[in-house]
Formats: structure tokens, C-alpha cells, sequence
């Protein structure tokens, strides 16, 4: 039997104010392509940094390839906020040292095939690059690392609509290590409906509807989009 | 291979019927290698792992075969391949027939317009 890349057991998430997450239960197999759909302040990128280890659930079960987030979970999976948190100063491939320096697993030669990819140059600094390029940048230091699950918050927030289809195709195709395991959440379903294996929709902390992609479509003869529309609206 | 998906329907699904459709013309034929599975997904810009699942199905029916290393390859059992184009034109004469029916055509009224396209064929 194979351990699953993720499993969320009854987990919940309380801040001062509010509940981000209000028992999500979830198992993802590895290698899949997961999209994880909802509007904002539905929970996504608590979820993700759950997963990631970058926080703690208030009660519930986290595993990541069968331990509970930590040191050893952290090596394996890569986070990409939607924030940016990168240094003006820096140029991108100054950045990519730095985070070579505390992620060994970055790939250099897999960097330098993805800036081509992205149109991003080395020299350039990261404080005079415009928004879709840092959005760019983001997806470049990510994928950059050999991590067996990537996390990646809204990466397509800030790039133009035309390179949308293009960017995501080559993220779970020729850009995707095998084996990767992706949970990709957005709040623009359009675009990203063919390359999903499996999806979760989440709405007020809650997964409301989930599974198999494929499943879904032939159970309910609806896309993903219109699903989207249906179980969030 | 390249044509519109619709997202209503489970998407390997219709990269197998295509798949079949091509076989069964002879596009592919008895013994060739069929495009790899990264092929597809670039062409049909989809997901590798969804064109992975039609091409595992695909198998099932033993249609093709995936030898290790080397690719999918189409069979060399000509009889295979002949039992699924006629399968497959039964299930497009199926459909056929319940979209003429619903313009309230008896078999009598498909006999003579089948007999009258083929008259204004040869002219």
C-alpha cells in the first residue's frame, strides 16, 4: 500500500476572531494534481501552510508522507506563498543562492532552465522586475527544488492572462519532476480544469465537495468550472 | 494528436475514443507506436497522468500494448482491431438513430433517405 502525500483528519483551525478551517478531512495519493478551489478567506492558504508545517492546527491529524509535519516533512515539500517575501536588493540569481544556502535541494541547472522558460535573467534585480515577473521569479525558486510535494498558493495571481494555460500546463508536464505530488489552490478554475487529477472545493473552511476529477465529470456531467459555480456559489 | 475537450465529460475518456478512432482508420496501424504519453498531454494540453489513465484503458481492450522502455504499440491481431471498428460504428449508428428518431423518422423513412443520398451520390 502506498502512503499517501497528505492526510487531513478532522482538522481545525481557529484564529482570535475566526475559524479558518472547521474540520477538513482529506487523503491525497502521491503523484497527483490537486486542485484546491475557493474563494478568498475560504481557508486555501491555511490549509497549505498546515501542510507545509508553517502552522500548527488548533485540533485534528496532519500527515505528510506519513509523519506529522517537521524537519523531515519540510525537506520533502516546497511552499510558494502568494506573498512575496523576497528582498528588493537581491538579483534573481543572487536570491537563488540564498535559498540554495538553506534548501540544498534546489536545483541549479533546473533554475536555469526555468528562467529561460520564464524569460527571467540572472542579472536582473528583483526590486525593478514588474509583478508578473516576480510571480515568475516565485514559480522559478520553487520548482527549482527537488521536492516530492509542492504547495503552490495562487501561483498564478500577477501573470497575464495569455501565459496562464501555458505556465500551468509546463508546471504539472515537462517542469514536473516524476512522481511530484502538486495541490496547486486558485480561485480562477477556468484555466487550470484540464490539468487537475483531483480536486477539493472549500468553502468557509470546509470541504464541501471532492474527488477524483474525472469521477466528477462523469458523475455529474458538469466541468469543474461549473461545479465551482455550483457547490461555492 | 489535437482536438477540443469537453470539460463536462471525463477527459480520458474521450483521448481513448479518440485514440480508437484513429486506430480503427488505420492512422495508427496494426504493429506502429502510438505517440508517448508526454506527446499527447502537450498536444491535448492535458495532464500527463490523465492521458497515462486513457492509455491504461486503452490496454484493457487490448487494442494496444505498453512494452517497458520502448512505448505503446498497436496490435498486431488485425481481427482485434476489425471487432472494435465495427463496435465502434455500431455505437455511432446507435446514436445515429436515436438523434433521426427524435424527428420522428421510422426505419422505413431511413431506408429511403439512405436510398436517396446514394442516388444523388452518383449524380
Amino acid at each position: 500500500m502506498t502512503i499517501p502525500a497528505v492526510i487531513l483528519d478532522n482538522v481545525v483551525k481557529r484564529f482570535p476572531l475566526t475559524k479558518a478551517l472547521d474540520g477538513v478531512n482529506l487523503a491525497i495519493d502521491p503523484g497527483k494534481v490537486v486542485g484546491l478551489l475557493g474563494h478568498n478567506g475560504s481557508g486555501k492558504t491555511t490549509m497549505l501552510k498546515i501542510i507545509a508545517g508553517l502552522r500548527r492546527p488548533t485540533s485534528g491529524r496532519v500527515e505528510v508522507f506519513g509523519m506529522a509535519p517537521g524537519v523531515e516533512t519540510k525537506k520533502r515539500v516546497a511552499f510558494l506563498s502568494e506573498v512575496n517575501t523576497y528582498y528588493d536588493w537581491m538579483t534573481v540569481d543572487g536570491l537563488l543562492n540564498f535559498v540554495k544556502s538553506f534548501h540544498p535541494d534546489l536545483c541549479l541547472e533546473k533554475a536555469a532552465e526555468l528562467k529561460e522558460f520564464m524569460k527571467l535573467k540572472g542579472a536582473a534585480k528583483i526590486g525593478a522586475l514588474s509583478k508578473g515577473q516576480q510571480a515568475r521569479l516565485k514559480l522559478v525558486v520553487g520548482l527549482s527544488r527537488q521536492a516530492d510535494l509542492m504547495l503552490l498558493d495562487e501561483p498564478l495571481a500577477g501573470i497575464d492572462p495569455p501565459s496562464r494555460a501555458k505556465i500551468l500546463h509546463a508546471l504539472v508536464g515537462e517542469l514536473r519532476q516524476e512522481g511530484q505530488t502538486v495541490i496547486i489552490s486558485t480561485h480562477e478554475v477556468k484555466e487550470a480544469e484540464p490539468i487537475f487529477d483531483h480536486v477539493v472545493f472549500l468553502r468557509e473552511g470546509r470541504n464541501v465537495l471532492e474527488g477524483d476529477a474525472e469521477t466528477l465529470r462523469a458523475e455529474t456531467g458538469h466541468s469543474m468550472e461549473e461545479l465551482f459555480g455550483e457547490v461555492l456559489e | 494528436m489535437q482536438f477540443e475537450i469537453d470539460e463536462r465529460q471525463p477527459i480520458y475518456r474521450q483521448i481513448m475514443d479518440a485514440l480508437i478512432r484513429q486506430i480503427a482508420r488505420g492512422h495508427w496501424p496494426p504493429g506502429g507506436k502510438l505517440p508517448s504519453i508526454r506527446e499527447v498531454a502537450e498536444g491535448v494540453r492535458v495532464n500527463p497522468n490523465t492521458v497515462a489513465r486513457a492509455f491504461q484503458e486503452l490496454e484493457r481492450t487490448g487494442l494496444v500494448e505498453t512494452r517497458r522502455g520502448e512505448g505503446t504499440f498497436v496490435t498486431i491481431d488485425t481481427k482485434v482491431i476489425k471487432d472494435c471498428r465495427e463496435e465502434t460504428a455500431r455505437e455511432v449508428w446507435a446514436e445515429f438513430l436515436v438523434k433521426i428518431r427524435e424527428l420522428g423518422f421510422t426505419n422505413e423513412d431511413v431506408q429511403r433517405l439512405a436510398a436517396e443520398l446514394k442516388e444523388e451520390g452518383k449524380r
